[in-house]
């Protein structure tokens, strides 16, 4: 019996633990019955010959084409890839697809070359709406004439009130006209980062920084602050103050100045 | 014989002094391990308004964006070897890990199956409960619901096929092309999220990098159709979020999404990002058909194309509560390295080869990732997660 039992278990562990290979050869027959196993190999060579430098193997072995990378394309050699072996179907053309990847190198290019333009506007539940709103829509006569530029507001920290006071900002923008309304909550982005009014000494708010920073989500350590004024201020006096500093900043105002930012009756 | 003993006596000292020098499990070090700041970096709330619930469970919520860490994921050569903790069940490793070769003509790489565990741990909801309500935090207590020990499907690739025939019947050269979208996409996410190699460098580094000219900045100088501040406001994150989540059977730049634990053991970081991809995908697919629900949608993403209309609608609308989904979901989640080496976050399929993998222990047990999970949602209106 003892024997019979050793037989089996034995028999079982060499079947699956010493002889994994077994199933690993189903793989194979599956590609093989579909006429891929060809293509990859002609596609190898084909790859080859476009850049010699690059590592990317097609090799036999299907299981190994887990460890092809795309990493680190630059936008020409993506797009020979694509002219090359993009194969047209119903779900994208291949105009489509070069469409597509235009359009997510020309995302990346411009967030990783051109550093994002970026005001945070430090400051607290006690400081009135009207000067934050003003502000918002500022923001966005600027990017409605092209400029880049985005904003973050940073609260000092979340008050147990906060539903209450955040609610209390859309009855408020209610006020305004249909056509700032969207002006306004498109640039609302409430952020909580302590680290900022440490990092700045911000003791006092309301406070405003111009900054540019390497990624649309700003960080202390990946911003860049270059002005930052303390105090209740309009962006047009702001810039003001700022283009006497550096002219590079005169257009802002210029531009803020033709354009009369709407404000609510209090 | 006095300097004989001195010299023993420094030998032993040092050796002393060597075992003492030991590397800190993730979990008895998770202050200090874990990547907090990135709660702060990423939440955002806005004001607008959008409800959930009908007749009396009808509430009004505020558009908001969060991540949390949710848990850990791990990866060891010896089975039952809970690195995260740093206990071990000095499990039989005949069966469990399984070295073998591929077939024919020997020139194919060594290949390994590793053992994989994914531990949920909700520690802040697990800390604050219902407490900041705006949050909105997954809460529960810390338990095990994959360890790919006990799953044959990860054992041995034709088992593991027919549990993932969406992936499988996408294998081919033609498709593995749409994995140049993929990889563009995820580290266009990645300089998107601000979480790039880039991100490490002081300012001024930064400002050198990138002003690098190469072909595409001239051509998208000479097209300028559409402002940038234009493309943000129509949802870029949206969009690069769906061309990664389309092509769900790649796994952004580390090639196809695996089928089992079959990886070519050169790279246990590259290796782990990619093996998370398979296990996710399992994870979610089982949300669907038993009440282990570990990983469903909760992040908001456009699907292809987004020629022609601006947009294409989320496949299922998870602002008010989360929902059962099929596929993996890469952007909603993140990985960041806690063992051997502290890392930073990196989106799923990003660029596997960093200063990170450089700085790899060579011969240590295994690595752990902390797992980041996103989140879309009504603040305020938000069925929190239990």
């Amino acid at each position: 019996m003892l024997k019979k039992i050793l037989l089996i278990t034995i028999s079982t562990i060499s079947l699956f633990a010493f002889n994994p290979d077994k199933y690993s050869y189903m793989i194979n027959d599956h590609i093989d019955s579909n006429g891929t196993a060809k293509n990859i190999e002609s596609l190898n060579k084909q790859f080859k010959k476009i850049n010699n430098n690059v590592n990317y193997d097609f090799a036999k072995d299907f299981k190994q084409k887990y460890t092809n990378k795309f990493k680190g394309l630059t936008y020409e050699q993506a797009k020979i890839y694509i002219n090359e072996f993009y194969r047209e179907n119903d779900f994208l053309t291949k105009e489509e697809s070069m469409l597509l990847l235009d359009y997510v190198f020309k995302v990346r290019n411009y967030t990783s070359k051109y550093a994002n333009n970026f005001i945070l506007y430090f400051f607290t539940e006690t400081v009135p709406k009207s000067s934050i709103s003003n502000i918002l829509l500022s923001v966005s006569a600027l990017q409605d004439e092209g400029i880049n530029l985005n904003i973050k507001e940073y609260l000092t920290g979340p008050a147990d009130n906060l539903q209450n006071y955040l609610f209390g900002w859309n009855d408020f923008i209610e006020k305004y006209p249909l056509k700032y309304q969207k002006n306004i909550t498109d640039n609302f982005h409430l952020k909580f980062d302590p680290r900022f009014f440490k990092v700045y000494e911000i003791k006092k708010a309301p406070a405003m920084a111009f900054a540019h920073c390497q990624s649309l989500l700003p960080t202390p350590k990946t911003c860049k602050i270059d002005f930052l004024i303390r105090g209740d201020t309009s962006l047009l006096t702001f810039f003001d103050k700022i283009s006497q500093i550096d002219k590079k900043y005169l257009p802002y105002k210029k531009i803020l100045e033709a354009k009369n930012i709407y404000e609510v009756e209090k | 014989m006095k300097k004989i003993f001195f010299i023993i006596m420094v030998f032993f000292t040092i050796q002393l002094s060597a075992d003492k020098v030991e590397l800190k499990y993730p979990l008895t070090n998770v202050v200090e391990t874990t990547q907090w700041p990135l709660i702060m970096k990423e939440f955002e709330i806005t004001t607008k308004l959008g409800h959930c619930g009908t007749g009396m469970k009808y509430s009004l919520g505020l558009k908001a964006h969060m991540i949390e860490f949710v848990g850990y994921y791990e990866r060891s050569d010896k089975p039952l070897n809970f690195i995260f903790v740093g206990a071990s069940l000095d499990a039989n490793p005949v069966k469990a890990n399984t070295p073998y070769e591929s077939n024919d003509n020997g020139d194919t790489p060594k290949t390994q199956v590793t053992n994989s565990h994914f531990i949920k741990l909700p520690l802040l909801g697990m800390i604050f409960k219902k407490k900041l309500a705006f949050w909105c935090l997954q809460t529960g207590v810390i338990e095990i619901p994959y360890l790919s020990e006990f799953d044959m499907t990860y054992k041995h690739d034709y088992m593991g096929m027919k549990m993932i025939p969406q992936m499988v019947s996408m294998f081919s050269p033609d498709t593995l092309i749409s994995g140049v979208f993929d990889c563009a996409a995820t580290e266009t996410a990645a300089v998107l999220y601000g979480n790039t190699e880039a991100d490490n460098m002081s300012y001024n580094e930064f400002e050198k990098y990138s002003n690098k000219n190469s072909a595409m900045d001239k051509a998208s100088e000479n097209n300028n159709s559409m402002s940038r501040t234009d493309k943000i406001k129509h949802g870029t994150r949206d969009i690069v979020n769906g061309i990664r989540n389309s092509i769900y059977y790649v796994d952004g730049c580390n090639g196809f999404s695996p089928v089992g634990g079959y990886q070519d053991g050169n790279d246990p970081i590259v290796e782990g990002h990619n093996d998370f991809h398979g296990i996710s995908n399992i994870l979610q697919g089982a949300s669907l058909v038993t009440n282990n629900e570990v990983f469903k949608k909760q992040s908001n993403f456009s699907f292809l194309p987004p020629q022609g209309s601006n947009k294409a609608p989320s496949p299922v609308d998870t602002m008010c509560r989360p929902a059962k989904f099929a596929m993996p979901i890469p952007s909603q989640f993140g990985l960041q390295e806690v063992y051997p080496v502290i890392g930073k976050l990196k989106e799923m399929g990003q660029d596997g080869i960093s200063t990170s993998t450089a700085k790899n222990v060579p011969g240590s047990e295994g690595v752990v990732f902390a797992v980041w999970e996103r989140r879309d949602y009504f603040a305020f209106a938000y069925f929190c997660p239990n």
